[in-house]
């Protein structure tokens, strides 16, 4: 009878490894079907690499100045598993930039750029709202703000899950306290109405080479980029 | 009698299991690091001398001018007093009690917010003040002041917005990283009876008390 026992636990160890090993196969990617992602020579623009890498001054509608000062900087490579439209299983080497500034008044600008195998995407944040916008597709992928969240994620047929009503559209130029910006982005919030307040940011102008040039609250009041030069 | 108890537990370990036997050790071992006797240092409540030191109350309102004319409105949200008891060091045997007295302070735009937090740890009353990035330590009575210092001026008499203030006490804030060509909050000014008088920015920008004729 102890050798039946003995038996039947041993067999049970075996299937419970070998049911482990199959789990983990299935959760791993085969390497020889790796895809490389690099940023696009377009992506490239939304790097800050104009002087104002490190430091910039932004003048509020009451005058009233601030500096936003580099915190965090970095570049990376990196693999990602299971990042695919089809669900299938593709491993990918992926690029992101990143920057973050603090300023004065505890404002944050953070501008993160992904080379991802569904399209490259820009990510940007200031204060308490944080949008992320696939730059092939041409669509918002999600929005933070505060506790609230609306997310999609990638199917075949592009993107599907929340609504979002929120915008993104593009300016060829803006000027900003005396200055000439060329290659706008230029983001609206239309989403959270509910729990919005007078300081929530409900509009972000960033340019190419240059970051964040302008923003807006809701309660009116504006931040624009003075030119250190 | 000792050596008869040392026996009797050596069988008993000898015969329990491997866990019951771990957990004996672990709490013996532990056992060593607890403190059989706790100095305790109460160092009592805060004096009415040094809780004058902030003249808010919870509920008060000032206001204060921008250079450029924005007023701004900062309103006390609390100001609250505890009493903490801890351990000021990991690994003494010694628990302090004190008070600390905390005020919180909101303005209605978009600047810094200020915190204030006086306590008597340690035994010597301490208040800090802390704007937005910046951290000033406030004497709370004369005989703590070191005027003439790099840090701290005293200035007898002070006109702002057409007020006359005395006793004015000006602290200076050096960032940490020395990045002096950033925006920070560079001097205050203070006195006991009206707190916050004057708030100087490198950048030749200032907040100052304003009262509303």
């Amino acid at each position: 009878m102890k050798k039946v026992i003995r038996c039947i636990m041993k067999i049970s160890n075996i299937l419970f490894a070998t049911a482990t090993v199959i789990l983990l196969y299935s959760c791993s990617c085969p390497d020889e079907d790796e895809v490389s992602r690099y940023f696009s020579n377009s992506t490239k623009e939304w790097f800050v690499d104009s002087c104002d890498n490190d430091f910039f001054l932004m003048v509020d509608n009451q005058l009233i100045s601030e500096s936003f000062s580099l915190y965090n900087k970095n570049y990376e490579q990196f693999h990602v598993n299971n990042y695919s439209r089809n669900e299938s299983c593709i491993k990918s080497q992926v690029e992101k930039y990143y920057r973050e500034y603090n300023s004065t008044y505890r404002h944050n600008f953070k501008l993160s750029i992904y080379a991802y195998y569904n399209g490259d995407e820009i990510s940007i944040k200031v204060n308490n709202l944080d949008f992320r916008y696939n730059l092939e597709l041409q669509k918002l992928v999600d929005i933070f703000y505060d506790n609230y969240s609306l997310s999609k994620y990638y199917t075949d047929d592009g993107l599907e899950g929340d609504a979002i009503y929120s915008s993104v559209d593009f300016m060829d130029t803006l000027t900003v306290n005396q200055k000439l910006y060329t290659g706008i982005m230029h983001f609206t919030l239309n989403d959270f109405t509910d729990y919005q307040n007078e300081f929530t940011v409900n509009e972000i102008f960033i340019a190419k080479h240059f970051g964040l040039i302008k923003y807006k609250l809701q309660g009116g009041i504006e931040y624009a980029k003075l030119f250190n030069q | 009698m000792l050596k008869a108890i040392a026996i009797l537990f050596f069988i008993f370990l000898v015969r329990t299991n491997f866990s019951i036997k771990f957990i004996l050790v672990l709490l013996i071992t532990l056992s060593g690091c607890l403190c059989r006797d706790v100095e305790q240092h109460d160092f009592g409540k805060l004096s009415d001398e040094a809780l004058s030191a902030i003249p808010y109350q919870t509920g008060d309102e000032f206001k204060m001018k921008h250079t450029n004319g924005e007023i701004i409105t900062f309103s006390v949200n609390s100001r609250l007093t505890e009493s903490v008891t801890e351990n000021p060091f990991v690994e003494a045997c010694v628990e302090e009690t004190y008070e600390k007295n905390t005020t919180l302070i909101e303005p209605d735009y978009p600047i810094f917010s200020i915190n204030m937090v006086l306590s008597n740890e340690g035994g010597n009353s301490m208040l800090t003040a802390v704007l937005g990035n910046a951290y000033f330590y406030i004497p709370i009575d004369t005989t703590q002041i070191q005027f003439n210092t790099d840090y701290t001026e005293y200035i007898d008499s002070l006109y702002i917005n057409d007020s006359l203030y005395l006793n004015i006490m000006k602290y200076s804030f050096t960032p940490w990283d020395n990045d002096t060509s950033s925006v920070y909050i560079e001097n205050i000014f203070y006195n006991y009876e009206f707190g916050l008088l004057q708030i100087e920015m490198s950048n030749e920008e200032s907040y100052s008390l304003y009262y509303e004729n």
